[in-house]
Formats: C-alpha cells, structure tokens, sequence
C-alpha cells in the first residue's frame, strides 16, 4: 500500500522539480528572483505556527514530543545555552547577502496570492481534526508540506542563488547559511 | 542549513544511523496506514501540500502557464 504512495510522492517531487517557474529561474532577472524569495519568506515565517498547531492537535504525546523536538531546532542555542541566530534570522542575511536591502526585506507587501496560500496552508492543518484519522493527516501535511517540499523549493533554488553567493554581489563571496 | 530531503521510501528508513526528521515522521505515517481509507488520506494530505505550493510559484508566472495537473 505504501508503494502508491511513495509513487504518488516521487511524482509530486518531481513535479515541482520540473515546475514552469523553477524551469525558467536561470532566465529570471534578480530582481525577479528576490520578489520569489521575499514572498517566499513569508512561508518560512509561519512554519513557527505550523510546529505549534500540529503539537497542540496532536493526541499520541510520542508524537507531540518529535515535533517539540523539530520546533526547538527553529530556536537554536549553543553548548552553553546561548541563543544562535534562528533560520529565520539566517533567511534574512542570506537575503541581504544576495542583494535585498533590509527595508526591502521587512516593508515589501505580502501578495494576496501568498496570502492566500499561507492561510489555505493553515486550514489544510484545521481541516485534518475532523478528518477520521486525523493525526496521520497532521504528520502527512507537516512531512510532504513542511519538510520535503521545502527542501525541494531550495534545491531547485541553490543552482542560481550558488552563483550569487560565490561571486558576491562586491566581488566578495559570501557563504549561505540558510539556503 | 540542511533542509529535511526526502531522503529515501516511506517504510524504507535505515535501521541503523540516525533519521532526518522527515524519515522519522515517515516511519510513524508507516505504521498508521493501515487500509485503503488510511492510504487516501495519505495522498489526499501529499496532493494538497503540493497544490498550495504549485499555485504559490505560479504566482510569478504569466497567468495561463501549463503545469502538473
């Protein structure tokens, strides 16, 4: 039975891979693409309400705690319990390194159309309470949605914004931390 | 930062070695499909995660672009 699913999975992945966007993001100015990762940002600011709504709607406390586990990654601290930069805070220097500027970053507008999607990907999670098996839809949405997907986003991403990094936008190269 | 890849089958996880957090999700969805019901719930949650971000990245496209379906 998992066979259908994996497949189904790999022809999603795939999918995206190969989608009109990602197959045209080397033809795309910079200024194109920093318009892309600056909506794309607000996605990777509600991950944080994503962890925290699949923790409270989660019943089995086994599950509840790998999730815990995931969202105290989001706040990571040193050996001696010193706060590190979260991947939020990486997000926004790799954005300044690849040539936002920081009111670019913090004013530009949310589109309706990523506004949408951020709320729509909220309600996917409401809508997995009244479903029958309500915690397989939760860990389902927060794996495919949140984990696999995303890292998928970023490697269709990395080739174009390697190329920034390496180079720099001075000349002076600049190493990714979040992407 | 390493980004959870997918980086192998659902029920397909290393026994040994330590999992991605989405190999150690994939091994808890593994024991809860259980049926055909359990199965399309499954897909229907993967269906629609991909569909919120197909029409987020079709946002940057001229309107009538084609794509997965």
């Amino acid at each position: 039975m998992l066979k259908e699913l994996n497949a189904y999975e790999r022809q999603c992945i795939s999918a995206l891979q190969s989608h009109p966007l990602f197959r045209k993001t080397a033809d795309l100015s910079w200024d194109e693409l920093i318009v892309v990762l600056l909506q794309r940002r607000y996605l990777s600011l509600l991950i944080i309400n994503v962890f925290e709504f699949v923790i409270d709607a989660l019943e089995s406390e086994m599950l509840r705690a790998t999730v815990r586990l995931i969202l105290h990654e989001e706040y990571p601290r040193n050996t001696r319990g010193t706060p590190l930069p979260s991947p939020r805070d990486l997000l926004f220097r790799d954005l300044r390194h690849l040539g936002a500027s920081r009111l670019q970053i913090l004013t530009t507008a949310e589109s309706a159309l990523t506004r949408e999607v951020r709320l729509e990907s909220l309600a996917a999670l409401e809508s997995c309470l009244s479903l029958p098996h309500g915690e397989l839809a939760l860990l389902c949405v927060l794996r495919f949605g949140a984990e696999v997907l995303v890292s998928v986003e970023y490697g269709c991403l990395w080739p174009r914004l390697s190329e920034r990094f390496a180079h720099g936008i001075a000349g002076e190269a600049q190493r990714s931390q979040f992407f | 930062m390493i980004h959870d890849r997918r980086q192998s089958d659902i029920d397909a996880e290393p026994l040994l070695g330590g999992l991605t957090h989405s190999q150690e999700r994939a091994r808890h969805i593994a024991t809860l499909i259980d049926s055909p019901e359990t199965l399309e719930i499954a897909i229907e949650q993967v269906k629609r995660a991909w569909g919120l971000k197909d029409r987020f990245y079709r946002q940057f496209l001229p309107q009538g672009a084609s794509g997965f379906a």
